[in-house]
């Protein structure tokens, strides 16, 4: 019987449309997924056990989808096709009818699941030169993830989902079902630190092991089993039955048997009637009686029914959505994907650093992806019930075939779709406030909140709109709603890559980047916001013009009789008004050409690139050419926010400084600037070529070496926020930043217009660029000539802004004045600094000023954010005072500190006299959370302060040519930034934080996308500069003492600031090498050269109390260490050196001081060879905790195993 | 009032439901016979103006019907052979909406009219609950009164009785001779005695085609002296097929009575009736029959 009913089940499986559909879609997905996760270009094979395994467990999140879909066409078509009787007559047992219909479905949509492999396997074999590696083809790995991993995920959702089918019968229940097991997934795996989800915060080991037990997907198990796995080990392991991932599997298969056995026990196979029906014979004769009798009424007039009809359908649609349960349940997951998002802002770990839950912070947060997503995909859906309702309730031959006006049922669905959105909208609205009481913040911004329904509003309305055109011409609900939502797919600019849609006014109700700040409004996309909503607001008209001609009244009419009709249907006004439309669209789709691609330069990707390609073609040949080099600048910059324009004129001094004359100057300026003048003194312009914006000089006597010329320039530039939106170069009503050294001219040929991407060099027939050279023959080849990546120079400039506005830029300020209703302000830098540290700023400012030993500091804030400008006083003054101790005087008189605005999404930026702050960042950071280690403003400020000397007066030698610059940058930056931790939060909380960054190491080794490099040669890799160079520098510091190191960073300082011979890495290690003892430094090698990792863990452990009341501590440690190469490939070394051993007495006190107050009782180094080595300790007091290596000097995976709770033997 | 003409209908399946259909149709109730798949519900579709034709015209009071549909849906009440109502919502609210749909604009009017609907409908006590746990009979009264909304010159009912019971029919036949005096009604029905019952003037629709119309009374005369009848074991019922058009058969306590058609008595022990309705129809069906066999 079970086989039949199986057979059956699997012939109406494969016979639907969705099962063709699915075996395309994840055949497709998988194709497109091979190789995109993990890194594109790292040395894991794209078909590694573990890329196998990664792609599929993302794309299994998918599989909830085709489990939904057919999980209904396996349950639910009995009743969608009034079958139910016949079904349910039949003697058929219920557990035959379930079981079968259960593993028809399973099996239906596990084979459509496994065109995904087939997919990646299809990808992985086709010869495509740009690949990265390709591991030998294993089909079993293939099969060995499907069973463990996707198997028992779809397992356990099918059942979830079957047990809503079965047992509500309702389709739109289960569809909710399925949405919020999807939904609900992110949203965990937002709080729990999945490494699926960029920028989440690390959960806590606890939460994260309850994830990995939990997770129905098996991914969270799956990402902990591999999370320190080397691309040896990915390409090689395959996923192990072990650990918390075979308890993961076991626990999602028992749970879904539960759920199955539950749905037997309760589905009874009866027909679903509303129990009212079995009174029928009582009501039959009731009221014989006539009294009133039926008169017939003439309906009158024209105008009043339509309106009154239309209200009626309105209120009718209404109050059906509301009275829907699906809806409700929709909502109410909307408002708990809306809390989490929102709660996640300000949610407290020991190490994330969270803002306050401003209106913005909270509307940024999901106005432009949350809300935009999850909106269609309801209208996209709902337009489909909506329109689609008269005739699935075959409601519509009784309606249709009423005189009410078509406009009215046009109207009334439309209304009622429209107000889907508005509903959502206002339900974020609620949990905004909601989340704001919650954390007890009461700066309610009302309008801002408002300003929701037009921003996030209106595109929403548009998408309604194109949603009822869809479902008005599909012959098919389900058809509707799939092409609706494949087109918006299709046309998002997301997808722009792929489909090649990209100008902007292609990409139906989006404009070009809108983003909401305190300091700036809406001001950066807001103006261009309003032109697109009213281009694509008369297009929508247009649609809905179409929708209502060709909306479907009766049945069976082809669609040429349709489009016949359609005319006559829109009759007069409606063509008069599509005219007026379309006057509208024509107008407002010409002001936005003309300001995207006429007053600025669009260029579509290809475009640019092929620019690019064209500028090294064209110029390359001018790369080795003598160029004199620009020792000065003076600029007079003029901002005028209110009409988001800029205009500067300037001068160069420039000088030969090579050793002989030169004839001929090649100058670039960024083509989207207006060149009002560029001259230089002593040339004359031979060529200017308009395109790339070069323009070639020769001199009337050649430049003779030595000897300097001055260049003038004057150039303007015009933002209308349409098009070329830049973050680092935007003048805006309030809130201007312009790092806008490329807007003047550049001497030579500009490296950096070139192409980088490797594929897109080859298609367009460049040469493959050269890699780095290892650090070491790089610094031998050039030894005594090296040079910086830019020009040093001399610089002052006069800046203008309006007269509310502060303008900073990096110099003294001499003298500040107001003049014809603007200010101005003269800035002088008293010593060099690099070209490309210009910048600019302008915005309303209040400014807190203060003074230690000498340096006047000032901070520049937005009126508003004003909360951590103390701490912010506190780490300025302590970090002038530890650096200036420490490393060396700080070389200027004044430093600053300036809000910068959010859409630069800036966290912190240093250039000479001034350090940024992100408005998104410590101006709005919460720091008042109990749980955070340490204050996050105060760590941030110091960490920017310490750029002054390390990135400013250290800066390395050109890091395009030397590796390992960043390590002089950012790691001696996270070294002065722990040093002034430990001072502020004690020893223990800074321990805390290096541990973070080991185990932040560690991941990001893992992720790593080439091969890992020792830290001394570190190019890009933050998991190196930041996280590494914590560990090593603390490690180091516990080895030679804080004051050693100090010195040796002061005496780098002092051999390498400008204009001594620039730093490489190489210096660093020389320099700590020399505050060393001979034998520690090998320590300093092995941390900066090499890759050595260590597994060492506590083997026993006891303690006894001795007669003489004394304790002694017995404990073994258990050591292995490794030498690992790029790819992870390790060697095993022996292992024979000292461990630090500390033992802790119970207690609240300081874990790391000695004292009678402290809980520290012993800390030495002990040696330790071979595998395992015993210790026996003797203390005075009652110890209770033993950590081997407390200061993280062998950097490990794991350091669980480290300590030990004594217990009294 | 109501005329059609040459009206052809070819679905994109190809079955041809309409074959060249003309009627004309004066006040009164009339009945369109006709088996299942006849193109009944398709006629009754046009008329309705939820479906077009591909040739041929239907005009009602000289009104166009193709060309000005909405002219006509303001005098149309129509109860659809299928239909189905809105979930949670009261027979009252519905109908009441329904009452504004068909622009009953004025509310105390509107309020009378459907209380007064509800109430002929028998319905008027259970006005507070879900039409959608209705009973058939419920609905299909729902239906009537829907269709008897405002002021309809053109009554148009698809199979209206399908699924009733003999009370719940009996009543809606009386509802709707009631109204039938002084407007067109339209009654679609593969039930003789429906048409018997109700109706002054009637077609027989087969295969899209008109296979007779008429006064019921008259076409039953035409049939006077030509019915014969007699009870015969099951087998021997071939054999007369053979030779004459068989009308009924019709079990009689384990035999069979079988009605055929002829001038003379075609053998002893046959009898000879009074013509029904239900002869006509089915002499009707049989001469398609047979027409098809020929072809």
């Amino acid at each position: 019987m079970i086989n039949q009913l199986l057979q059956f089940e699997w012939r109406y499986h494969t016979r639907q449309i969705s099962f063709v559909v699915a075996i395309l879609v994840f055949g497709a997905m998988g194709f497109a997924i091979n190789g995109r996760v993990g890194g594109m270009e790292t040395s894991v094979n794209i078909n590694s056990p573990y890329s196998i395994a990664h792609s599929l467990g993302l794309l299994s999140l998918g599989a909830t989808f085709i489990l939904t879909v057919f999980g209904n066409n396996a349950v639910l078509r009995d009743s969608a096709f009034k079958m139910s009787e016949l079904v349910y007559a039949t003697p058929v047992h219920k557990f035959d009818l379930l079981f079968a219909r259960f593993l028809g479905l399973l099996i239906a949509a596990f084979l459509a699941f496994s065109a995904a492999p087939v997919g990646m396997l299809a990808n992985t074999m086709i010869p495509m030169a740009a690949k990265r590696s390709i591991g030998p083809i294993d089909v079993g790995s293939y099969f060995w993830v499907l069973l463990v991993l996707i198997l028992p995920t779809m397992f356990f959702i099918a059942s979830v989902l079957f047990a809503v089918a079965t047992l509500t019968r309702n389709a739109v229940a289960t569809y909710a079902a399925g949405i919020s097991i999807y939904a609900g997934y992110f949203l965990s795996a937002t709080f729990v630190g999945s490494p699926m989800m960029a920028n989440t915060v690390p959960a806590s080991p606890e939460v994260q092991a309850w994830a990995s037990l939990l997770d129905p997907f098996g991914l969270s198990a799956f990402f902990e089993q591999v999370k320190h796995w080397t691309a040896s080990e990915r390409n090689t392991q395959a996923i192990l039955l072990s650990g918390a991932f075979l308890w993961n599997r076991l626990l999602v298969i028992a749970g879904a048997s539960c759920i199955l056995t539950g749905v037997c026990l309760r589905f009874r196979p009866k027909v679903v009637s509303d129990s009212s029906s079995r009174r029928n014979k009582k009501d039959r004769d009731v009221g014989k009686t006539n009294e009133r009798r039926y008169v017939p009424v003439t309906p009158i007039g024209q105008a009043a029914p339509v309106w009154n009809a239309y209200l009626h359908l309105t209120r009718l649609e209404i109050r059906s959505l509301f009275k829907s349960l699906p809806f409700v349940a929709i909502l109410v997951i909307w408002a708990f994907v809306v809390g989490g998002e929102m709660l996640a802002i300000s949610y407290h770990t020991p190490f994330s650093s969270p803002v306050f839950p401003t209106t913005a912070a909270l509307l940024g947060r999901i106005q432009f992806d949350v809300l935009p997503i999850w909106g269609i995909l309801v209208l996209v859906f709902y337009s489909g019930e909506l329109v689609w309702r008269e005739r699935s309730l075959h409601v519509h031959p009784i309606v249709d075939s009423y005189p009410t006006g078509t406009i009215a049922f046009f109207s009334a669905k439309l209304s009622a779709l429209v107000l889907i959105p508005t509903i959502m909208i206002a339900v974020c609205i609620t949990v905004g406030l909601g989340v704001q009481l919650a954390y007890g913040y009461h700066q309610f911004q009302p309008l801002l909140y408002l300003s929701l329904f037009y921003y996030g509003g209106v595109p929403l309305l548009l998408a309604a709109v194109l949603a009822l055109l869809f479902q008005t011409l599909s012959p098919n609900k389900y058809l509707g709603m799939f092409l609706c939502g494949l087109f918006l797919l299709l046309d998002s600019p997301l997808m722009a890559g792929i489909t090649g849609i990209e100008h902007p006014m292609l990409h139906f109700s989006r404009s070009p980047r809108l983003r909401y700040s305190d300091m700036s409004g809406y001001g950066l996309g807001g103006h261009a916001f309003n032109w697109y909503m009213l281009y694509w607001g008369s297009f929508a008209s247009l649609l809905s013009i179409a929708s209502y001609g060709f909306w479907p009244r009766g049945e069976g009419r082809s669609f040429r009789s349709r489009s016949r009709a359609a005319v006559g249907q829109v009759g007069r006004a409606g063509l008069l008004l599509a005219a007026l439309a379309l006057l509208v669209l024509v107008g407002s789709g010409g002001y936005i050409y003309y300001q995207t691609n006429i007053a600025s330069d669009y260029a579509s990707r290809s475009a640019r690139l092929d620019w690019q390609a064209e500028y090294e073609t064209q110029f390359k040949r001018y790369q080795g050419m003598d160029q004199p080099t620009v020792v000065a600048v003076k600029t007079e910059m003029a901002i005028f926010p209110e009409e988001r324009r800029y205009r500067v004129k300037g001068e160069y001094t420039l000088a030969n400084r090579t050793s002989r004359p030169i004839q001929k100057l090649l100058i670039s300026l960024a083509t989207d600037v207006v060149q009002h003048a560029l001259t230089v003194d002593g040339a004359d312009l031979v060529e200017y070529e308009v395109e790339f914006g070069q323009s070639r000089f020769k001199f009337e006597q050649a430049l003779l070496p030595g000897r300097t010329t001055i260049l003038r320039f004057d150039v303007e530039q015009r933002q209308s926020g349409f098009a070329n939106v830049s973050a680092l170069k935007t003048v805006l009503g309030n809130g201007t930043f312009l790092m806008n050294f490329t807007d003047m001219p550049v001497i030579g040929y500009v490296p950096n217009y070139e192409l980088r991407n490797g594929r897109e060099r080859r298609d367009r027939g460049l040469p493959a660029r050269p890699g780095m050279e290892h650090l070491e023959f790089a610094v031998e080849k050039t030894e005594g000539a090296r040079r910086h990546s830019f020009d040093w120079v001399a610089f002052e400039t006069l800046l203008s802004t309006t007269a509310t506005q502060t303008a900073l830029a990096p110099g003294a300020l001499m003298e500040e004045w107001q003049e014809g209703g603007r200010n101005y302000f003269k800035y002088v830098a008293a010593s060099p600094l690099m070209i490309h540290q210009i910048c600019y700023l302008s915005a309303r400012y209040h400014v807190h000023r203060s003074e230690h030993n000498g340096t006047c500091t000032a901070i520049y804030y937005h009126p508003k954010h004003g909360v951590n400008v103390p701490v912010m006083e506190q780490a300025l003054k302590d970090s002038l005072e530890y650096c200036s101790k420490h490393f060396g005087a700080y070389p200027n008189q004044e430093l600053r500190l300036a809000e910068a605005p959010a859409y630069t999404s800036m966290t912190g930026y240093t250039v000479p006299y001034t350090i940024f702050l992100g408005e998104t960042g410590a101006f709005n950071y919460d720091t008042h959370g109990a749980d955070s280690l340490v204050d996050q403003v105060y760590r941030t400020t110091v960490h920017e302060v310490a750029h002054q000397w390390w990135g400013h007066q250290v800066y390395p030698a050109d890091i395009s040519k030397y590796e390992g610059g960043m390590a002089l940058v950012e790691t001696l930056a996270r070294y002065s930034e722990l040093m002034m931790l430990e001072n502020a939060f004690g020893k223990s909380a800074v321990l805390r934080w290096v541990d973070y960054e080991r185990e932040r190491y560690m991941t990001g080794r893992a992720d790593e996308r080439n091969e890992e490099v020792p830290l001394y040669r570190v190019t890009s890799q933050q998991y190196l500069m930041y996280s590494k160079g914590s560990v090593v520098m603390y490690a180091l510091k516990e080895l030679l003492g804080e004051e050693a190191i100090n010195r040796a960073l002061r005496t780098l300082l002092q051999e390498h600031a400008h204009p001594k011979e620039p730093a490489t890495s190489l210096d660093l290690v020389e320099a700590l090498h020399k505050v060393a003892p001979a034998d520690q430094r090998r320590w300093i090698d092995e941390w900066f050269k090499e890759i050595v990792l260590y597994d060492v863990g506590m083997g026993s452990s006891s303690c006894k109390r001795l007669a003489d009341g004394r304790y002694q501590v017995d404990i073994s440690v258990r050591a292995k260490k490794h030498r690992a190469d790029g790819v992870g490939e390790e060697v095993p070394l022996e292992f024979n050196q000292d461990v630090d051993i500390a033992i802790f007495a119970a207690g609240s006190g300081d874990k790391f001081s000695a004292g009678p107050q402290g809980r520290l009782l012993h800390l030495q180094p002990h040696h330790a060879s071979g595998q395992e080595a015993f210790f026996s300790i003797t203390l005075d007091k009652k110890p209770s905790r033993v950590e081997i290596d407390p200061f993280n000097k062998m950097i490990e995976r794991n350091r669980a195993d480290n300590f030990v709770e004594l217990s009294q033997g | 009032m109501l005329k059609i003409s040459n009206l052809t209908k070819t679905y994109s399946n190809g079955v041809k439901a309409l074959d060249d259909v003309s009627l004309e149709i004066g006040l009164g109730m009339f009945g369109l016979l006709g088996p299942n798949g006849a193109g009944k519900s398709t006629l009754m579709r046009t008329i309705a103006t939820l479906q077009d034709a591909d040739h041929g015209d239907i005009t009602f009071g000289g009104l166009n019907v193709c060309e000005s549909p909405t002219a006509l849906r303001r005098q149309l009440g129509y109860l659809p052979q299928e239909f189905g109502l809105y979930p949670r919502i009261s027979a009252y609210d519905l109908l009441n909406h329904l009452a504004v749909l068909k622009g009953i604009s004025h509310k105390a009017q509107r309020k009378e009219q459907v209380a007064a609907l509800l109430e002929q409908t028998n319905l008027y006590d259970v006005r507070k609950r879900a039409v959608s746990g209705f009973s058939g009979g419920m609905k299909q009264r729902f239906g009537i009164a829907q269709a008897l909304l405002g002021d309809p010159k053109l009554v148009i009912v698809d199979e209206p009785t399908a699924g009733l019971d003999p009370e719940e029919r009996n009543r809606f036949h009386n509802m709707l001779s009631e109204i039938g005096e002084n407007i067109v009604v339209v009654l679609s029905t593969h039930i003789v005695e429906d048409v018997r019952d109700l109706c002054t003037k009637m077609a027989i629709l087969g295969d899209g085609r008109i296979l007779l119309k008429g006064h019921p009374q008259e076409l039953v005369k035409r049939l006077e002296g030509c019915v014969w009848s007699k009870t015969m074991p099951k087998e021997r019922i071939p054999h007369y097929r053979d030779q004459h058009t068989v009308l009924s058969t019709q079990l009689l306590a384990g035999k069979v009575q079988v009605r055929l058609l002829a001038t003379d008595c075609p053998e002893d022990g046959f009898n000879l009736e009074a013509p029904s309705l239900e002869d006509v129809y089915f002499e009707a069906l049989s001469r398609l029959e047979a027409a098809k066999v020929a072809l």
